[in-house]
């Protein structure tokens, strides 16, 4: 039900630096950003005389509003629902549209090309299945898991086919990504491998995170340039390790909050005792404190692969700070509740810019590539059905 | 027509190439250094205008132009693009946004005040009882193994009670559903429940509690009410609805804020909804009483008394999921 709404795109994207084949004779090489809206100052080579490449940070930017957003936001939400979710496909492409418009890198904005039909088509079939199993497990549980297995075994072939219809749909200067991830290899990272998780009682979960994230981008790629990541194992663990720290001691702070009353107030056991307001903190410190939680973790993620992810010579820093994070989250939970909702569009609008803004594309060497020709599957089923039952996850 | 500069891609490279744009004889030239190509109107696809952005204009070759926002073919649009056009003029404005917005906002508190209920209601009474009782066996089951064990009560005390209830149920005009269970649960406490499909459970601990038997059945009728008001499968109907529905509104929020704002409401909501369903159960059971010819005040007497032991509950009225004993007293008294 989220794409990861985030200004920053599914894949990095950048052309590559060596093995530039030959341009076609009547297309005489051009100055990559002639037209630059925000591009740093760039200069245009002598042909005779190929200048060092320009190897300055290209910092990530985010352009959107929140006004603006807001205002398309709001008027593609009531025809959604004036057209019972027919037109939602319409909006998805609108809202993915400004976002990738508006994150630009190197003075060059991202490009989002799906078409609402292939979405329509998608989110129709997801949607069904997603009501018929919420029916079937209010009212006939038992069938319900019988639809559900076959469904969890497809489960892989989805997600492949969703990072598909994700990459052939963005682009960058003209050129599409792509994903080749093999089925084969998704079913051992999302549906193997997590089944081993709980008879090894969860210290092989960093390891899926892992696994689930390098096929995610090692299998991208931009046009011929492909992306490449692997990370190290102990930093994925630390992040994880303090994690479970964390809880351990939250767990045993807000345990401490609400016994601690309990017994004081001498209630008895089994009684139907209102929640005193000690219980309440301590759901309250138990529910913050694991949000808090969450978002550091996915920080610490995050910026842990993009500062291992490559894109042939080129690489990417990332200095997302978490306590900006935990601000950002934390500001807009609360932007959202005291405005009935009204408040997402200024909420994403924040995410995304300071996302991009603590993005950063470091060249290894110049930036232009030939495109590989593609197959571009139109067909949006996998994106909108892992949509619908939130199996999107994004970079 | 007067030519426009965009930036040219050939799809192949990401070099780009500054050209200029121009219309003439149902063609459109593309010219720009030593390139000089034109295309058929028909065959290139101008992607729909999107505030201030420049727009992506797909040329047959697999090569695309960047032109700017306010660019546009001179070929008649199709029906969504005209669509997107329209959308894209409410879109740059803040009036229509204000519109909209009054009207999402009005459009979902009535959905969720009155439609999903109404909805809930029309199809809960289409499903077939057999469903309910299916739902009604499995949830006892689940009850027996985690929290409840057989009631301790004496043969002849429950024979009376079944007795009590079956006249209750006569006068229901549904005897042949209903059907009352015995169970001990310290966990629960004093309490009885109505599941679907008819069956009424009365723990040990509530006939403990009571001062006369008539409180007991005034309880029952109260819970004769919830089954025969279908309140169970509604509430499964009405939570779920609302349960999409939210999701389709904040379904596109950053996730993991969506998911920490969206369990408040929804809990909110469907402590509102239990609240109508017990005050509707409340007047079911008070006509079903009257008819009885058990006084009213039995219920609230009751309902004041475990009030009270509870140690004067402080949960807000919006919190809770049930009515307060004030309210379902007053309720008593009026609706007479």
């Amino acid at each position: 039900m989220h794409e990861p709404p985030d200004a920053v795109p599914p894949v990095p994207p950048l052309p590559p630096a060596d093995g530039r084949p030959p341009l076609p004779a009547d297309e005489t090489p051009v100055d990559p950003s002639p037209h630059a809206r925000f591009s740093p100052a760039t200069f245009r080579a002598p042909d005779a005389f190929r200048a060092a490449p320009d190897l300055t940070p290209r910092p990530f930017r985010f352009t959107g509003s929140g006004g603006e957003y807001f205002r398309i936001w709001i008027v593609n939400l009531l025809l959604s629902v004036v057209t019972l979710g027919i037109y939602s496909a319409w909006a998805k492409v609108r809202r993915l549209r400004y976002f990738y418009g508006h994150t630009s890198v190197d003075g060059q904005a991202f490009g989002y090309h799906a078409t609402p039909i292939a979405i329509l088509k998608g989110r129709l079939i997801a949607y069904a299945v997603v009501i018929l199993l919420a029916a079937l497990s209010q009212l006939a549980p038992l069938l319900a898991s019988v639809v559900y297995f076959p469904l969890v075994m497809i489960t892989p072939i989805i997600l492949v086919r969703a990072f598909r219809f994700r990459a052939a749909n963005s682009s960058f200067r003209g050129i599409r990504f792509a994903f080749d991830g093999l089925e084969s290899e998704a079913y051992r990272v999302f549906l193997l491998l997590p089944l081993l998780v709980p008879f090894t009682l969860g210290v092989l979960y960093p390891v899926v995170m892992k696994r689930q994230r390098e096929f995610y981008v090692a299998e991208s790629r931009y046009g011929r340039a492909q992306f490449g990541l692997e990370l190290p194992t102990g930093a994925v663990y630390r992040i994880y390790l303090l994690a479970f720290v964390g809880f351990l001691v939250l767990a045993a702070v807000a345990a401490s909050v609400m016994f601690g009353s309990m017994t004081a107030a001498g209630a008895a056991p089994g009684a139907e005792a209102p929640p005193g307001p000690a219980v309440i903190a301590g759901f309250l410190l138990l529910y913050v404190g694991f949000g808090a939680i969450v978002v550091s973790v996915r920080t610490a993620f995050e910026n842990l692969v993009w500062n291992h992810t490559r894109l042939d010579a080129h690489r990417f820093e990332s200095r997302l700070r978490g306590r900006t994070m935990l601000w950002l989250y934390a500001t807009n939970v609360l932007l959202v509740a005291g405005t009935l909702g009204l408040g997402v569009p200024w909420a994403r609008v924040r995410m995304a810019r300071y996302r991009a803004d603590s993005l950063t594309l470091v060249p290894g060497g110049p930036l232009a590539t030939e495109a590989m020709r593609g197959s571009e599957s139109d067909v949006a089923t996998g994106a909108e059905l892992s949509d619908a039952m939130d199996l999107d996850f994004g970079l | 027509m007067t030519a426009t500069a965009a930036t040219y891609y050939d799809g192949r490279t990401s070099a780009s190439r500054a050209v200029t744009l121009r219309v003439a004889d149902g063609l459109l030239h593309v010219e720009g250094g030593e390139m000089a190509t034109a295309f058929r109107l028909d065959a290139v696809r101008l992607e729909p205008r999107l505030g201030d952005l420049p727009r992506r204009l797909d040329l047959p070759n697999g090569a695309s132009c960047e032109v700017p926002a306010d660019f546009e073919l001179p070929t008649p649009a199709d029906v969504p693009a005209r669509v997107e056009r329209w959308v894209n003029e409410a879109e740059i404005r803040w009036m229509p946004a204000v519109v909209a917005a009054i009207v999402v906002v009005a459009g979902l508190w009535a959905s969720i005040a009155y439609g999903v209920p109404a909805a809930a209601n029309v199809v809960a009474r289409r499903i077939s009882p057999s469903v309910e009782r299916g739902m009604g066996s499995q949830a006892l089951a689940t009850l027996d193994r985690a929290a409840m064990t057989p009631s301790k009560l004496p043969e002849a005390r429950r024979a009376e009670l079944t007795r009590g209830f079956a006249r209750l149920a006569a006068l229901a005009g549904d005897a042949d559903q209903l059907h009352l269970e015995f169970r001990s649960s310290e966990a629960i406490g004093p309490n009885a429940f109505a599941l679907p499909g008819g069956t009424v459970v009365l723990l040990d601990e509530l006939v403990a509690e009571v001062k006369a038997d008539d409180e007991i059945y005034a309880v029952l009728a109260h819970e004769i009410g919830h089954v025969y008001e279908r309140h169970t499968l509604r509430h499964v109907l009405q939570t779920s609805a609302v349960g999409v529905l939210l999701a389709a509104v904040v379904g596109d929020v950053v996730s993991a804020t969506s998911y920490a704002v969206a369990a408040v409401p929804t809990f909110l909501l469907n402590a509102g909804y239990s609240r109508a369903f017990e005050r509707e159960a409340d007047q079911f059971g008070f006509a079903l009483l009257d008819r009885a010819g058990i006084d009213r005040a039995h219920l609230v007497r009751f309902l004041q008394r475990l009030e009270a032991k509870g140690g004067g509950a402080n949960v807000p009225g919006w919190l809770s999921t049930h009515p307060g004993a004030d309210e379902r007293s007053q309720a008593a008294t009026g609706a007479r």
